[in-house]
């Protein structure tokens, strides 16, 4: 949606620059608005992480207090779209429940309006533009602070200088465009006038994703008399509609609490705009009486959209706030979360447990399935398959040639192939430990421990994948190929794993083969090591590097012996293989003995 | 004659004896593997010319040597044992 928007936007707006150059300063200014908007949503973020959140919690403990929040903060910040985010953002933490989440939307709605009588009452009465420009100064000089809180007040100051600048533009604009075209023709009164309007303001904020700017267009050029009263009524009305486009994309990427919120959002704002397009006739003689009430001159049409857009968001509150239980209810009946596909245990049944043979070599076979999913997983955050671990040249090849390696969602794997298959396994072997039909055998925990070892390398694998993906297109040689080699190291372990225990059957003393295994671990972390520190030495790499390097040449030797000793139980303690096998298998000590006593 | 005739019985019945002897065998057989792997290597090693190769093999002979050296310790330690509970 937002490339079609690009690739049609693009030309359109360079054909209406080279045609109008009025229609080029309202663009402008529409550009610098949403841009201030951006600035000040910057700044209000310095504040988030304690203050923001503090008050939060204490000002949304109730509905009511939750609709006065949505107000109070809409109006200060000026920005629904950030109200909205935070609340999101609090939902999903859950420190919010959806039905005060409901509540700062409508208020937010409410706050929202206050915008349209800043601009009708103080923005176009007012040379705002002089007071742009010291703002921007100011607010420059508070950006180029350290501190994070002056460096916030840095871009309010400069957001807001941006949206009076915005604004000014846009007014001289209209001004200005009154000479040339007369706007006013396209005028459309009746029920005709009103629906297309209302399509051209939904249409307007879906473009500029705000409903703010969409309002401040709509009062410069009522101010300009380019368009009649009418048809800025059904302007609002429709901008109002558009606006909960921006929730509904910025809810993609929320929980399911947050799409529900991003729904309310969407019900409440076509819910309101209904109303007040079925019954305009009655907010047009509502509008007229409240305005005489408060002194505002009848032909002062921009302030009198102003009380407009407040009375229609006001009736909305008024008709949906009793029903926010219910619109709860509907939402969680109607918006279901989507249960992720996760992988599950296969060997595990209740059956099992009955003999302590059937149990162990059930365990072993769940372990080995985990162990499968741990390797596809590390295989895959280094852009690798199973497949490409057939011939080690072309193993090479493929880490080198990774133009742009995509970030695996490591931690979304992990929930879905990792999670439920080791909560599973050690929920049995807590079951078995404590089942009355035997005592908990060695091999229970040995098989314990491989679950924890590969859970283990998964861990160190997403410690090393920033990293990784920051480096393996590094244009720094040096670095570059020292991350390639860690990852070429850890697959061709992956590799000789997968071929010790294809030959298991065939081989007179596999412990040997694992020794040898686990001296290549060894001696390949002390290669490694000397190699980075030469590295440094030359300025061929930086400390900084160096250290990252090192760093996380320790989790690839984490993740090596952690997959060797998962493989050791899994293929060899609970085998056939004779007793003293395992008694001389070399420890950590003895297989650093061999290390040196090879390389001197 | 008697005493041995009774110590062999005693040892007989006596399933602590039993195990360390059957480990004890095991024991052997494995020594006695790992002796023909480490000679095996000993011979590839001298024929190799493959650097690579000489090192793969270099790395096992040393663990083998370990680890025959462990096992002949444990083996000593049983026969030391044996021989004071006689």
């Amino acid at each position: 949606m937002q490339k079609l928007f690009l690739i049609l936007g693009i030309p359109l707006l360079s054909i209406g620059f080279w045609l109008s150059h009025e229609f080029k300063g309202i663009a402008a200014g529409v550009a610098i608005f949403l841009f201030g908007m951006l600035s000040l949503e910057q700044g209000f973020k310095a504040f988030t992480g304690g203050t923001l959140e503090r008050i939060l919690q204490k000002t949304t403990d109730t509905r009511i207090k939750s609709l006065g929040f949505g107000i109070v903060a809409t109006t200060l910040m000026q920005s629904s779209s950030l109200v909205s985010i935070i609340t999101i953002s609090f939902l999903s933490a859950g420190l919010l429940d959806l039905a005060s989440g409901i509540g700062i939307i409508f208020g937010a709605n409410l706050g929202t309006s206050t915008g349209a009588w800043l601009i009708a009452g103080f923005g176009l009465k007012v040379d705002i533009a002089a007071y742009a420009l010291p703002m921007l100064v100011f607010g420059i000089l508070f950006i180029f602070q350290t501190r994070k809180k002056l460096k916030g007040v840095g871009f309010i100051l400069t957001g807001l200088g941006f949206l009076f600048l915005g604004i000014d533009y846009m007014k001289d604009n209209f001004e200005r465009i009154k000479d040339t075209i007369d706007l006013v023709e396209f005028a459309m009164p009746g029920i005709k006038g009103l629906l297309i309007y209302t399509a051209v303001g939904i249409a307007a904020t879906v473009v500029m994703q705000s409903s703010h700017a969409t309002m401040v267009l709509i009062i410069t050029a009522l101010a300009a008399q380019q368009i009649t009263y009418e048809n800025a009524l059904a302007l609002a009305v429709g901008s109002n509609i558009g606006t909960t486009i921006t929730a509904i994309i910025g809810a993609f990427g929320a929980n399911i609490d947050g799409k529900r919120l991003a729904w309310a959002h969407l019900i409440f704002n076509f819910f309101t705009g209904i109303v007040t397009l079925l019954f305009i006739p009655y907010f047009v003689v509502s509008v007229d009486w409240i305005s005489d009430k408060i002194g505002i001159n009848p032909s002062d049409y921009t302030l009198k959209l102003a009380v407009f857009h407040t009375l229609f968001n006001f009736a909305g509150i008024a008709l949906l706030f009793p029903f926010i239980g219910y619109m709860v209810v509907f939402l969680q009946r109607f918006i279901k979360e989507r249960k992720i596909s996760i992988f599950m245990p296969k060997y595990l049944n209740s059956s099992a447990v009955e003999f302590p043979e059937t149990m162990n070599e059930s365990i072993r076979l769940e372990t080995l399935h985990l162990y499968d999913n741990a390797i596809y997983v590390i295989l895959r955050t280094f852009g690798l398959s199973r497949r490409d671990l057939q011939d080690n040249g072309q193993l090479l090849h493929t880490l080198m040639n990774q133009e742009n390696p995509a970030e695996y969602d490591i931690e979304n794997a992990y929930e879905k192939r990792i999670k439920g298959i080791y909560s599973a396994i050690i929920a049995f072997i807590s079951r078995a430990s404590f089942s009355p039909e035997h005592t908990p055998t060695a091999k229970l925990y040995w098989l314990r421990d491989a679950n924890r070892h590969i859970v283990e390398a998964i861990k160190n694998t997403k410690h090393l994948q920033n990293n990784w993906l920051h480096f393996a297109t590094s244009r720094y040689r040096y670095a570059r190929d020292e991350y390639h080699k860690i990852a070429y190291q850890i697959a061709l372990l992956i590799k000789q794993i997968d071929e010790f225990m294809k030959n298991i059957e065939a081989d007179e003393l596999p412990f040997v083969s694992l020794d040898a295994l686990k001296t290549k671990i060894e001696e390949d972390d002390q290669l490694i090591t000397r190699s980075i520190e030469t590295l440094i030495r030359e300025n061929k790499i930086t400390p900084e590097t160096g250290s990252s390097l090192i760093n996380d040449s320790a989790y690839m030797f984490s993740i090596k012996t952690n997959l060797v000793k998962a493989a050791e139980t899994l293929f060899l303690h609970n085998t056939h293989h004779l007793e003293p096998e395992h008694n001389l298998a070399l420890n950590e000590a003895e297989i650093k003995t061999v290390v040196e006593t090879l390389n001197p | 004659m008697k005493a041995k005739f009774l110590t062999q019985l005693e040892h007989f019945f006596d399933p602590e004896h039993k195990k360390t002897k059957h480990y004890a065998n095991e024991l052997k057989t494995v020594l006695g593997k790992l002796k023909k792997k480490e000679r095996e290597l000993a011979e590839a090693l001298e024929q190799t010319t493959d650097q690579e190769l000489a090192k793969l093999y270099q790395t096992e002979f040393e663990i083998i040597r370990i680890q025959r050296k462990k096992g002949l310790d444990i083996l000593q330690a049983i026969r030391k044992d044996r021989q004071q509970n006689r």
